[in-house]
């Protein structure tokens, strides 16, 4: 138990550190065209780091299921589900902060760009899935038919991915955000920081989950 | 994948459906009744603003899809023929493509009544090929019964599972069905041709391939008890 607390420790001093730094110490971007943007840009900060860790949290929901149907460890099944649930946590910041952006910057807090429609589905998505989990009572039979859904639902992400690339988006394409060193050092550090915490709740999430099993008297 | 055997299984769904005809005359009254709903209420700004036509009209096929189509596993699984499929000397991908053509058949049966119901209800202005706007929504069902036919047995030990289907299905189907209601806008109210919309049908082609993929691999799992 003790790591989770240097770890979380370790996440809130980076997130505290990184935060700092991207409110109150980076200069605002000089843009005369559109003034709005010379403080808003420090949205990236928070934005990027709760959008890569609920990404994480997808990819490894995809990669536990197709483990659970190859060797039917029911341990896979608790790490899917477990993560899908954190990384719903973790988008909906994504699409809050996002959101938040886009009302200054666009205009709108929503305006169905290519990349807020493919993430909204996205997060549907992994909903269905929580639904689908909660409705099947028998145990194998739910981790069967959730681990299907992992992997067919994983489509949605890699659309979000390639969203901006596909259709024509006011959102900067997937990896291809400029920034200077100092900056995305910060940002490297935040999305650390994230990535350490969701990994942290995903963990007490399954340890929880195998306490409410013990007490429920099975395994 | 033998073709035979998979031919055997629509034509035995077929039989069985065209006995009692439940499901083919549910899904047309139903989207017929939300053809003259749809038109009773919206009908008289299509004309003005012909581009929410095509949405409206795949919200049709999708309620009625998402309620019909479920139906070919959920009957297997009610009537307790399930077991015997399973025994069959059928392959899971078979199988899979059995059911998906014959979902496939039941929504043409549907398309081809209700588009130009729709045409007519609505009386839309019709300015691209009607072919070719045909084959864009074929194109589009022929996705859609892929991803319900896979997704449908998920949800067969559910409880509610009437209702998880929608909540599952539609998300998972949402850019097929964006895209096709944009290449049905181009080619009804655009009157642009086949290379124009080029775009559209080679992402949901694409989609269509990766998703019968998935359920292809996936499917010896889902089919088990």
């Amino acid at each position: 138990m003790l790591w989770i607390y240097f770890s979380l420790a370790a996440a809130f001093a980076m997130f505290a550190y990184g935060a700092y730094k991207a409110l109150l110490v980076f200069p605002p971007i000089y843009s005369p065209e559109n003034p709005v943007m010379e403080e808003l840009y420090r949205n990236v900060f928070f934005h990027v780091p709760v959008n890569a860790s609920g990404f994480l949290g997808f990819t490894i929901t995809l990669f536990a299921s197709i483990l659970y149907l190859k060797t039917r460890d029911m341990k896979y099944d608790l790490i899917a589900a477990k993560s899908a649930k954190v990384g719903v946590f973790f988008i909906t910041f994504t699409l809050l902060t996002g959101m938040a952006w886009a009302k200054p910057a666009w205009g709108t807090y929503w305006n169905w760009d290519p990349r807020e429609t493919t993430a909204l589905i996205m997060w549907f998505v992994y909903l269905g899935y929580l639904a689908l989990r909660e409705a099947i009572a028998e145990e194998r039979a739910r981790a069967r038919a959730s681990a299907i859904l992992g992997i067919f639902g994983y489509t949605s992400g890699i659309f979000t991915l390639l969203s901006t690339r596909i259709f024509p988006s006011l959102h900067p394409p997937t990896f291809g955000l400029r920034l200077e060193p100092e900056m995305g050092m910060t940002l490297g550090l935040m999305i650390t920081g994230a990535v350490i915490v969701f990994l942290n709740l995903v963990y007490l999430e399954m340890r929880l989950e195998r306490v409410k099993r013990g007490l429920a008297g099975g395994r | 994948m033998r073709v035979s055997a998979v031919v055997n299984l629509v034509v035995k769904d077929l039989r069985a459906e065209l006995r009692t005809k439940h499901t083919v005359n549910f899904m047309l009254l139903f989207s017929g009744l939300a053809v003259a709903f749809f038109s009773r209420i919206a009908g008289s700004y299509v004309g003005s603003v012909p581009e929410i036509g095509p949405g409206l009209l795949w919200l049709v096929f999708l309620f009625t899809g998402m309620l019909g189509l479920g139906r070919a596993f959920v009957k297997e699984k009610e009537l307790g023929t399930l077991d015997g499929l399973r025994l069959t000397p059928m392959s899971s991908a078979e199988i899979l493509a059995g059911k998906a053509i014959y979902n496939l058949l039941l929504m043409l049966g549907v398309q081809s009544v209700i588009f130009p119901l729709f045409i007519v209800f609505f009386d839309f202005p019709v300015r691209g090929g009607f072919a070719l706007a045909f084959a864009v929504l074929t194109l589009g069902n022929t996705c859609f019964v892929i991803v319900s036919s896979a997704l449908a047995t998920l949800v067969l030990n559910a409880r509610a599972r009437e209702l998880l289907l929608p909540v599952i299905l539609l998300p998972v189907l949402f850019p097929v069905i964006v895209l096709s209601v944009s290449a049905l806008n181009s080619v009804l109210v655009g009157g642009e041709g086949f290379l124009n919309i080029l775009g559209e049908i080679k992402i949901i082609l694409a989609y269509a391939v990766v998703m019968g993929v998935i359920a292809m691999l996936t499917f010896d799992f889902a089919l088990e008890e």
